[in-house]
């Protein structure tokens, strides 16, 4: 079975893909040492100069701090938007009259503007650690409902009376019955959810807190060091690929193993 | 017809459907008055959306919301389903399958392989039900009904959109399951001349609001099913003249 690559070409061979991955990541790099050479300014440092400053950060130990602060604050603002939202989705796709009185609340929530609510939360809890993850759990929440309510209110009926008369009892049918059919939707929001929250806790970080690579990029920025910027968001990427294609790819093929 | 051991008494005086948008509620059951004697096999047949899955689905529990009532001889029968789709979980193996409809721990969970051996399966155990062909799923679905040994089986049009032969083998199937066992049978078709083929009695409905047209037993010894002329015969005197010419033909025995 080697199905389940969701991913682009099913046709061609991992190694194949790996490869060209690798040219084009090579090409880029050629284009922004060319880009750099000839234009010889300090705000656009070439591939080597980013390079070093990474390494050194690394030594330095820096980019392990602000990295691990970050990361420590995606994932806890992450696992609460993930079981608030779920509850809230759970909820509204099953009871009719709360998802009919919810909805405009949930439509509001939605098109709240990031920056608003990271400002409010900063406004009336102080500048705290609390407020940054609260800020980032409630610009996520949201999304997460909605996508679970869809989830929910795609629930077969006919796979649930079937359930009813082979008498799988309330536990038997969560696992086996409903929570499968609401996997594909909860993967759905996992992964849009980390892109989003990922780039809300650098914009939480650079309002308001004194570390974590926001707060980084916020330095880099006041004493125009492109160099660190670059860096640092070079760093930021190779975090969030590992953990795409480390956790988040494998866990989705398992999942959809049984699909045809 | 009042058999005295009833294994199962239907009265339903009234079902409808509410209201819903600008239509008006529906009613689709009307006076249904059924005694079913254990072990028969009663085929239902009707025009199509006259209500015979709602019948199946009162019967089974699933629908409550009726006037009337259902009675069980037993207090707790044992009841399984045949759905019109096979309705087996996508995400599980057809042994899976199988074996979830028996509680956790239950010794019969050691019979699966073999039951499904039986209906031809023994080499898509482990296969997951979409890989495999609408015949196959519904063998699998067949097996989840057997695996239970009910004492009541449930059955809407278990056979439709199966190329003739293939629900012929399925009928044959199914008869080699049921024989031996106290299993009672409500079996929904619109196939008349499966009707004949397989069921002891055969109960026509009308039109919505469905009510029983007729109630007949089907006077045709084992033997008999096999013989086409017996069988035409039998279908002339419980549908009238001219049915069997418009009933696909070979739903007989094939003689396993």
């Amino acid at each position: 079975m080697a199905q389940g690559d969701t991913v682009l070409d099913s046709d061609a061979g991992p190694l194949v893909r790996l490869g060209w991955t690798l040219v084009s990541i090579a090409a880029l790099a050629a284009i922004w040492h060319l880009a750099a050479t000839a234009l010889q300014s300090r705000v656009l440092p070439g591939p080597i100069a980013v390079t070093s400053t990474f390494l050194y950060e690394l030594k330095a130990g820096a980019l392990g701090w602000h990295l691990g602060a970050t990361l420590a604050r995606v994932a806890a603002s992450f696992v609460l938007a993930v079981v608030i939202g779920t509850a809230i989705g759970l909820t509204l796709g099953r009871v009719r009259w709360i998802d009919r009185f919810f909805d405009s609340w949930l439509i509001l929530f939605l098109n709240l503007p990031v920056l608003v609510v990271i400002i409010l939360c900063y406004v009336w809890f102080g500048l705290t650690e609390v407020a940054a993850i609260t800020a980032v759990a409630i610009n996520k929440i949201p999304n997460f409902a909605v996508t679970m309510r869809e989830g929910t209110r795609s629930l077969s009926k006919d796979l649930a009376e079937m359930a009813e008369v082979y008498r799988f009892g309330r536990w038997r049918t969560l696992r086996h019955v409903i929570l499968p059919q609401l996997a594909p939707f909860f993967m759905a929001a996992v992964r849009s959810g980390l892109a989003l929250v990922w780039k809300i806790v650098l914009v939480v970080e650079l309002l308001g807190r004194s570390n974590g690579v926001g707060y980084q990029l916020n330095v880099a920025f006041q004493i125009f060091d492109v160099s660190l910027i670059l860096a640092y968001a070079i760093a930021f990427i190779l975090v969030v690929q590992t953990i795409e294609v480390g956790i988040l790819q494998p866990l989705e093929v398992r999942a959809g193993r049984w699909r045809r | 017809m009042a058999p005295l051991n009833a294994a199962l008494k239907i009265g339903i005086e009234r079902k409808a459907y509410p209201a819903a948008g600008r239509r008006g509620p529906v009613q689709v059951l009307k006076d249904i008055e059924l005694s079913v004697s254990v072990g028969s096999f009663v085929a239902i047949t009707g025009p199509s959306g006259c209500g015979k899955t709602t019948l199946l689905n009162i019967v089974a529990g699933l629908d409550r919301d009726f006037e009337g009532s259902v009675v069980f001889a037993a207090s707790e029968p044992h009841l399984a389903y045949v759905f019109q789709t096979p309705r087996l979980l996508p995400w599980r193996t057809v042994s899976e399958n199988v074996a979830l409809a028996l509680p956790p721990g239950d010794p019969r969970l050691a019979r699966v392989q073999e039951l499904l051996v039986r209906v031809g399966l023994g080499e898509a155990a482990g296969a997951h039900p979409e890989r495999l062909s609408l015949g196959m799923r519904r063998r699998a679905a067949l097996a989840r009904a057997f695996i239970l040994d009910p004492d009541f089986l449930l059955m809407d049009e278990p056979f439709v959109s199966l190329d003739e032969a293939a629900a012929q083998d399925l009928r044959a199937l199914l008869r080699k399951l049921c024989s031996g066992r106290p299993v009672t049978v409500l079996f929904v078709t619109h196939n008349t001349m499966e009707a004949v083929a397989l069921a002891t009695r055969v109960v026509r409905l009308s039109a919505a609001p469905a009510s029983i047209v007729t109630d007949v037993a089907v006077a045709l010894p084992e033997e008999l099913r096999t013989s086409p002329d017996a069988m035409a015969a039998e279908h002339r005197r419980i549908f009238g003249s001219n049915a069997w010419a418009d009933a696909p033909q070979g739903a007989g025995r094939d003689g396993s």
